[in-house]
Parts: C-alpha cells; sequence; structure tokens
C-alpha cells in the first residue's frame, strides 16, 4: 500500500506547493496577510487537481492483478486527501495565528478556513467516487469545470478586492466566525462523517467498476 | 485430489454478451486450456477467474478460497498475465517490477531479473516503449517470481513471432511441469497452446461446449478420408463436416471408436485413410454444429 | 529404450507410449525388474501431460507387462518371452491380412505372398 501511497502523495505534495508557495511569498513580502484567505479559498482548487492528476496516472488494471484488494486502495486514497485536508488546516492555523494574534480577525479567517477544508474534503470524496464511477476522462472533465467557475466565481465576487481591505467575516458566515469554537467543531464532525459515508459507498462503486 | 480451481454457475452479463453458467473443476498440476473464436467470452471469462471483474452470479474458488473475503491472499499466490498487460507507462521497467513486488509476500527478485536478461526486456526502458511480445514477457516473469502456485493467462501469444511464440511456450510447459503447478490460459486453437494444453475446453458465444483431456478428445474425434461409395450411408451420416471432392471424401468421426471396427475393412482394402483431427477443425465442427 | 511421440500417428499418445514400452520389452531393452522412469519424469522426457503417461502405465499395469509399488515405481514384471512372441505373431497376422487384402485388388494372392517370403530369405 504504501507504494501507492507514495505515488499518489507525489500529486498532493506538488500542488500543495504550488498553490502555497506564491501565496506565502506574497505574505512575508509585503506583509499582506489578506492573501491567507486566498489560501484559504484555493483549497478546494488544489485538492480536486491533486485527485485529478493523481487519479489519471493511476492504472487500477494493474492494482487489480495484485494481492491489495478495492478496499485497501480506497482507504488510502481517502485517507491520504484528509490527510493533506487536515494537515493543510493546521498550516492556515499556524500562520492565521501568527498574522492576527487573538484579534477578531483571526476568527473569522479561521472560520474561512474550517469551512473551506470541511468542504474540500466532502467534495474530494466525492471526486473520487466520480472517478471510479465514469472514469478518469469524466473526471478530467469535471475538475477542470469546477477549477474554472472557481476562479470565475472569485472573480465574480471580486474577492481580490475584500481581501485587500483585510474584510472579515465577509467571506465566513458571521455566525460561524463569532460563535464559539464549537460550531466550527461540529461542522467539522460533520464532514467527517460525511467524507466517511462517501468512502463506504466509494468502496462499493470501486469493487463494481471494471477497470479503467 | 482438490481442484485448484473451481467454478460453479458462473455468469456475466454485459449489454450486449452474456456469458452463461460456467462451471468447471480445475485439477492442480495441468495446463487447462480454453479454446473459442473471438468474442466467445475467454477473456472474460479469465477476468472473471482471476478477478479482474466481478460476476453477476456463481462463484469462484481459488485453493479452496472464495474471493470475497480472501483476495488478497489468492492474489498472492497466483499470476494473471492479461491480453494487453497494463502497468505504468511512462515509468520504467524497473519501476514497475519494484512496485509489484512491493505488494507480494514472497518476491524472488534475482529469478525475475534473470528472466528479464533471458527475455531480453531493459530494465531502464519505459514500459511504453516495450514492443507488445515484451510487455507479455515481462508479465509472465512477474507471474512467475512470486512462487505463484496458478498462472491465468489471455492469449499470451496472439500475433507474435515463432521464435518468441516458442520461448513463451517452452516457459510455460516448465512451469506446469513442476510440481503442483497449474496453467490456465485461453487461447485460439493455433496459437501452440494446445499442443501443451491436457485440458480442452471450447467457449463458443458465452458456453462452454466441450470439456475434455486433450488426447480424449483427439481419440474420439478422426477425420476420414475415403472413397466415394466404400462407406455405407448409415455410417457417411454419423460424420460432420463432410466434403466431397474429385478424387476423395472426406468427414470428421465424433466417435472414432464406435465406428472403428466397421472402418476395418475399408482401411484393409486400401479405401479408407484415418488422420488424426486438427483442433480447430473440432471447434469449427462444434461452432457450426449449433 | 527409445520412444518417440507422434501427432500424426491416429493412435491415442497413450496407446504410442503403451506399445513402444511394450515393444522395448519384447525386444529385450527393457528386462524383467528393471525400473522405468517416473510418469513426471517421462512425461518430462516426451514432452506430453502426466495425464497420458498415467494412463499408459496404468493400461500395461493391467495388461501386465508392468507392477507399480507405492512409493517405488514402476517396474518391468516378469517377462514372458512366449506370451510377447504371440502378440507379435497376432500383429504380424493382422498386417499380414491387410497386405493380403490389398493384394487382392492387384492380382497378388497368398502364394505370392509365400513366394516373397523365400525370396527374401534367399538374398
Amino acid at each position: 500500500m504504501s507504494a501507492v501511497l507514495r505515488k499518489s502523495s507525489f500529486f498532493f505534495i506538488t500542488h500543495l506547493c504550488t498553490f502555497s508557495i506564491p501565496p506565502l511569498a506574497m505574505l512575508l513580502e509585503r506583509r499582506n496577510r489578506g492573501v491567507l484567505s486566498v489560501m484559504a479559498l484555493w483549497v478546494p482548487v488544489w485538492l480536486s487537481s491533486s485527485i485529478l492528476w493523481s487519479e489519471r496516472q493511476e492504472s487500477y488494471a494493474f492494482l487489480r492483478t495484485l494481492p491489495v484488494t478495492d478496499r485497501q486502495i480506497v482507504r488510502t486514497k481517502f485517507g491520504l486527501a484528509l490527510g493533506f485536508a487536515v494537515t493543510y488546516w493546521l498550516i492556515l492555523f499556524l500562520f492565521i495565528r501568527g498574522a492576527w494574534g487573538s484579534t477578531p480577525e483571526y476568527s473569522g479567517y479561521m472560520a474561512l478556513a474550517g469551512l473551506t477544508c470541511a468542504v474540500s474534503l466532502v467534495l474530494a470524496g466525492g471526486w473520487y467516487i466520480f472517478s471510479w464511477r465514469f472514469g478518469p476522462s469524466v473526471l478530467t472533465a469535471g475538475v477542470m469545470a469546477f477549477v474554472v467557475i472557481g476562479v470565475l466565481a472569485t472573480w465574480i465576487v471580486d474577492v481580490r478586492r475584500m481581501v485587500s481591505i483585510g474584510g472579515i467575516g465577509t467571506l465566513a458566515p458571521r455566525w460561524l466566525a463569532e460563535g464559539p469554537w464549537i460550531y466550527q467543531a461540529v461542522l467539522f464532525a460533520i464532514a467527517l462523517a460525511a467524507y466517511y459515508g462517501l468512502m463506504r459507498l466509494a468502496v462499493r462503486v470501486k469493487e463494481e467498476s471494471e477497470t479503467f | 485430489m482438490n481442484p485448484i480451481l473451481e467454478v460453479k454457475n458462473l455468469t456475466k452479463k454485459y449489454h450486449d454478451f452474456t456469458l452463461r453458467d460456467i462451471s468447471l473443476a480445475i485439477p492442480p498440476g495441468c495446463v487447462f486450456g480454453i479454446f473459442g473464436p473471438t468474442g466467445a467470452g475467454k477473456t472474460t471469462l479469465m477476468k472473471l477467474l482471476a478477478r479482474q471483474i466481478p460476476a453477476n452470479s456463481g462463484s469462484v474458488r481459488v485453493f479452496g478460497l472464495p474471493y470475497d473475503d480472501r483476495e488478497k491472499e489468492i492474489k498472492n499466490r497466483i499470476g494473471y498475465v492479461p491480453q494487453e498487460p497494463q502497468f505504468y507507462q511512462d515509468r520504467s521497467v524497473e519501476f514497475n517490477a519494484r512496485f509489484a513486488a512491493s505488494f507480494y509476500e514472497r518476491w524472488d527478485g534475482s529469478s525475475f531479473y534473470r528472466m528479464l536478461e533471458e527475455f531480453k526486456v531493459g530494465r531502464e526502458k519505459a514500459f511504453k516503449r516495450l514492443s507488445r511480445g515484451q510487455k507479455t514477457l515481462f508479465a509472465i516473469a512477474l507471474g512467475l517470481s512470486h512462487e505463484a502456485d496458478l498462472l491465468i493467462l489471455d492469449e499470451p501469444t496472439a500475433g507474435l513471432d515463432i521464435i518468441l511464440r516458442r520461448t513463451i511456450l517452452e516457459r510455460l510447459r516448465r512451469f506446469a511441469a513442476e510440481e503442483e503447478k497449474t496453467i490456465i490460459v485461453a487461447s485460439h486453437v493455433t496459437d501452440g497452446l494446445e499442443d501443451i494444453a491436457e485440458y480442452v475446453n471450447f467457449l463458443d458465444n458465452g458456453k462452454m461446449v466441450v470439456q475434455s483431456e486433450r488426447d480424449e478428445l483427439l481419440a474420439r474425434w478422426k477425420r476420414i478420408h475415403f472413397r466415394e461409395g466404400s462407406l455405407p450411408p448409415v455410417l457417411v451420416g454419423q460424420l460432420v463436416d463432410v466434403r466431397r471432392q474429385p478424387f476423395s471424401s472426406t468427414g470428421l468421426a465424433r466417435d472414432f471408436p464406435a465406428i472403428r471396427e466397421a472402418l476395418e475393412a475399408g482401411i484393409a482394402r486400401g479405401d479408407v485413410k484415418l488422420e488424426n483431427a486438427r483442433l480447430d477443425d473440432i471447434l469449427i465442427a462444434m461452432h457450426e454444429g449449433d | 529404450m527409445f520412444i518417440a511421440l507422434s501427432p500424426s500417428n491416429p493412435d491415442p499418445m497413450y496407446k504410442q507410449v503403451t506399445d513402444q514400452i511394450k515393444n522395448a520389452i519384447a525386444a529385450g531393452d527393457l528386462r524383467s525388474n528393471d525400473k522405468l522412469p517416473s510418469i513426471r519424469e517421462l512425461a518430462e522426457a516426451l514432452e506430453t501431460s502426466v495425464i497420458t503417461i498415467k494412463r499408459a502405465y496404468l493400461d500395461l499395469e493391467s495388461e501386465g507387462y508392468i507392477l507399480t509399488r507405492a512409493g517405488l515405481g514402476s517396474f518391468v514384471a516378469d517377462v514372458d518371452r512366449d506370451r510377447l512372441r504371440q502378440e507379435k505373431l497376432a500383429e504380424f497376422k493382422a498386417a499380414l491380412k491387410g497386405i493380403l487384402a490389398t493384394g487382392a485388388k492387384y492380382g497378388v494372392n497368398a502364394d505370392d505372398i509365400a513366394r516373397l517370403i523365400r525370396e527374401i530369405r534367399e538374398d
């Protein structure tokens, strides 16, 4: 299993770096803390793209000939996405903490980070199921469409403007940003439960699939 | 002896093709051949036996174990060589080998690399750059390097030149000749596998129409060449694929031992000549008999 | 012992093996109590299946030519020279019958055949 893990994590790591390093550079150079919300908003994008690229190069026909069950493969892939989502949330937490300490802005940004990571997680589960049900070419179309829509939506909402003026809570719902931390914990728990449910479904979908 | 692989009422439905109600009991230590025309379902059957695809109904037990909860255990002990070997195309032969090796409990690296050398498959070459024959040889080497007890192959010699074919057939024959090693191979009847198969099974249009020991089959079916009029019509009526040519008539006998005595007079007179039937003749006769 | 299997021979493989082993015994290449190769060895040597050799050995045993001792292998039984001779004679008789039947077509009869045999002896 570690062989599959190693092979797939390559794409997650490269995507994570590609999408984090430029904004982090901006953060450190120009002291523009607002880019942290961009980093938070981009989680669904790079996580989805990582999944797309790791699935495209995968050879399930090869894996089916080896002594490894579909269940193990699904668990490994889902575990990978979860691991990266959680790790990234921690990275964001560290930077947001470092940028705003315990000021009110901090909770706004943390709410955003929590929200996007939770959503990305569930989205990731969905992409895997989509990939195993319809194949890598359909997945490509799906993720590409998502990325394009995501970028467009970001533009339409004029995030850039809001980020540059350091808007808090404009992106995360007020009740989440200003409510007690337990709200975010529950949000994460719900996302995790949904993710687990998707994983169970994914195992069935994978087992039924004729290999791509 | 317990069958090494047992199939009961296996069925697989596709929207344009169905593999119907297949039952097999494969004894250990033999070469089990499954032959049939294109589209008969050979690849589907091989994939079902090696659990590359799920079945709609029926059961497959390997080493007495069901795939449903012992898949990993079974796959550790079998090797599957598909028609179009799938690996990581962009990576090297070496990478693919190490990748596969990491999954097997018992991996014999030195034996594997020796085989690659023998087959002249370069270690550093990107997999997609290998010729079809080399890809098959790689897959076979992989199958033979983790102490598998059973090898399942799908048309391993199709489209290969005679020298490569001979190499593969020889390797397979040697593998099966070792204690208790079994080979299940799907092929066309003229690809050379019929010479090493001990059991011959004909698959036609999703159904198994013949299941027999090869020698038995060849003992029952014979080609009879006879002078027109030298055989009683009732005997000629028992032959299939009867063709009348200017200087002789010929037909296939389905049950030679039963008519052998009746033919002896003709043979002694020189009006009847016997010939071994070819497996493809038998397969065609069965196919047209539907 | 010399055994060669021929796929073009109409006799089934197992019969070709039994016949050639019988011939070897009759000709003295194999003597009483000689050990025969194991089933697996012979199958490998003749590049044929174990099933074929198993069948051949079984037939030879049921006809009394060989004995199989569990764990030790198969051995040539006590050769009854007389019986072997009788069987060879029966074989030749059948062959001669065939020759005579064919000969009838060309106006060759039994006396002609007998004369041929005498001519051969004088050569």
